[in-house]
């Protein structure tokens, strides 16, 4: 479905992103981990459409979405969460979710129609006529979770919605994850957290300094002597 | 669902006590003066409503609203003056002309983002004077241009009294508010919300920025457009200075910003309470001091901002604080998704 060949992202000097050849399938949960600097978030900026990129092709069923803008490649089906989080802060949590259904949406009001039930299954209902801003960071990644699954997409990029959330949030966070895939949606997360990567993904890619050096099952990149390499050469993971 | 049905029969209710209201009060008013400053309200109000559109829906300060309103005033001028149409004719011309540049000058420099924008609203307000200045053949130049009032006409929209006016302003007034209400609860609307929160998250999502912003532009340029329209056939006088001034984009700037940016009632409030102190402080200090008016527009924008950051309209109906708080819109930190 996504396919990425030599793609190649340069800021002056500095490759961040090295000749990486990577494909997500339908309903496919991918994990993308490597140390800080690796490149993780710059990749996901290329893939949808927030950065351009130099060399290399990305394509979505076939179809080239690189150099096309965010909102082209939002609209084709491909959205995201961002690291730092960017709900729409003075917005109640409703309209956040409706403004993300609006895309595939004929009206309005079918927008909230659909944002209700989106709220509802990610737990946000109690809070739905509560202004982004008011709530928890947390409750937050979770708002923009649910914005990008209703856009109704074929595929979101979670980047780290996992830091902070007790053990309980994540287990809630992963099954709904699993819950979508077999809708047959896919998945490329981005997240420190090993136990819930590993366990989570079907597959693991790691990226070192721009470069992809492994990509397989979470058990064959664990035992990877590159990947740990990479990790422990640093000072240790985490 | 009851709740809302007897709000809905209260609101109806509300709309027809104010229509009504509305109607009778220039046969109540008998003072002259006082009907012009109602007159003067309604058209301020309608180009505030239309800044409101880009500056207050969409988030993207706009400091040249004057042109868009000369551009409105000098076609309906022009229109009767130099072709003999009646000024309905070159107020519609002039509408269409606004939204042209609007559509132009948005797809140019709305791509930038924060104050880049606003300087160039306010430069391209610049340009419009200038030009209005250079073409003195059709323009009048620094003279202006009177319409000679030739007795009651129907087509030249002249009338003897001040009354058809009012009902004429209050009739684009109403046109500006049902505006309003419709962008803010249409696609559009809650597009320029995702856009005035954050242009990354905005796009993230699959909306369109440039799409989008243009379009919020375009109607406020024809808002703005027709209340510069009424202005000149209402005072039959026109010059670049007094249509395309800062001070007239600052004005209707500072109309929606006093009352309540992203508010049905808002920017009509704005202009309820500051027409009325222009006029005074023009009466009182003009003999005086040149610009007076600017110097107690600042200090209003000052109080404002420092006590009801929100506009008054939210002070008056105590509703939480909703919309970004601060005159520079947009994402705090542009680009930086990429810096990570």
């Amino acid at each position: 479905m996504l396919q990425l060949k030599g793609v190649t992202k340069s800021f002056g000097g500095l490759t961040a992103v090295n000749q990486v050849d990577l494909e997500v399938r339908p309903g496919e949960i991918v994990g993308l981990i490597g140390p800080n600097g690796a490149g993780k978030t710059t990749l996901t900026n290329l893939i949808t459409g927030f950065l351009p990129i130099d060399q290399g092709e990305i394509t979505l069923n076939g179809e080239p979405i690189a150099n096309r803008g965010a909102d082209f490649v939002a609209r084709k089906g491909i959205v995201r969460t961002f690291q730092i989080e960017r709900s729409f802060k003075d917005l109640t949590v409703l309209e956040n979710v409706a403004v993300g259904a609006l895309v595939r949406a004929d009206s309005v009001p079918e927008a909230f129609k659909k944002a209700k039930t989106v709220v509802k299954r990610f737990g946000l209902d109690r809070q739905e006529e509560e202004l982004a801003r008011n709530l928890t960071i947390q409750s937050r990644k979770a708002l923009e979770f649910a914005r990008a699954y209703a856009t109704q997409p074929k595929m979101i990029i979670l980047d780290e919605v996992m830091a902070g959330l007790t053990p309980g949030e994540i287990d809630g966070q992963l099954t709904l994850i699993q819950e979508i895939v077999s809708e047959g949606l896919s998945f490329l997360i981005i997240e420190h957290i090993m136990q819930v990567i590993m366990g989570v993904s079907q597959r693991i890619v790691v990226l070192e300094e721009g470069a992809k050096i492994a990509d397989g099952t979470p058990q064959a990149v664990a035992n990877d002597p590159k990947v740990i390499e990479a990790y422990l050469g640093r000072g240790g993971g985490d | 669902m009851a709740d809302s049905q007897t709000e809905a029969r209260k609101r109806s209710g509300l709309a027809v006590l104010l229509i009504m209201l509305v109607s009778l009060l220039p046969l109540v008013v008998q003072h002259g003066y006082v009907l012009r400053i109602l007159i003067m309200i309604s058209y301020f109000a309608v180009a505030s409503y239309g800044w409101d559109v880009i500056g207050g829906y969409a988030g993207q300060l706009s400091l040249g609203q004057a042109a868009f309103f000369s551009i409105g005033a000098y076609a309906a001028a022009s229109a009767y003056l130099i072709w003999k149409l009646s000024p309905a004719v070159g107020a519609l011309a002039g509408v269409g002309l606004a939204a042209l540049l609007a559509l132009g000058l948005g797809s140019l420099v709305l791509r930038l983002r924060g104050p880049y924008f606003t300087l160039s609203t306010l430069a391209a307000a610049e340009v419009v004077r200038i030009l209005l200045l250079h073409f003195k053949s059709i323009t009048g130049g620094a003279e202006g241009r009177v319409i000679p009032y030739t007795g009651f006409n129907l087509s030249a929209l002249q009338f003897a009294t001040d009354r058809p006016y009012y009902y004429i302003a209050v009739a684009l007034l109403a046109l500006a508010i049902w505006t309003s209400y419709q962008v803010s609860r249409s696609r559009l609307g809650f597009q320029l919300a995702a856009i005035r929160n954050d242009e990354d998250a905005a796009e993230s999502v699959g909306i369109n920025l440039m799409s989008a912003k243009v379009k919020a532009f375009v109607i406020s340029a024809c808002l703005t457009a027709l209340a510069g329209a009424f202005y000149v056939i209402y005072d039959r006088y026109i010059d670049p200075y007094s249509t395309c001034s800062s001070e007239v984009s600052v004005k209707i700037l500072l109309i929606a910003l006093v009352g309540g940016r992203r508010s049905i009632w808002g920017p009509l409030l704005g202009a309820v309470l500051l027409i009325p102190l222009t006029e005074l402080t023009n009466a009182y200090f003009a003999s005086i001091r040149a610009g007076a008016s600017m110097v107690v527009y600042s200090i209003i924008l000052i109080i404002v901002v420092l006590y009801a950051p929100d506009g008054l309209i939210r002070v008056l109906r105590r509703r939480p604080s909703r919309g970004a708080v601060t005159l520079q819109p947009g994402p705090k930190g542009r680009n930086s998704h990429a810096s990570a």
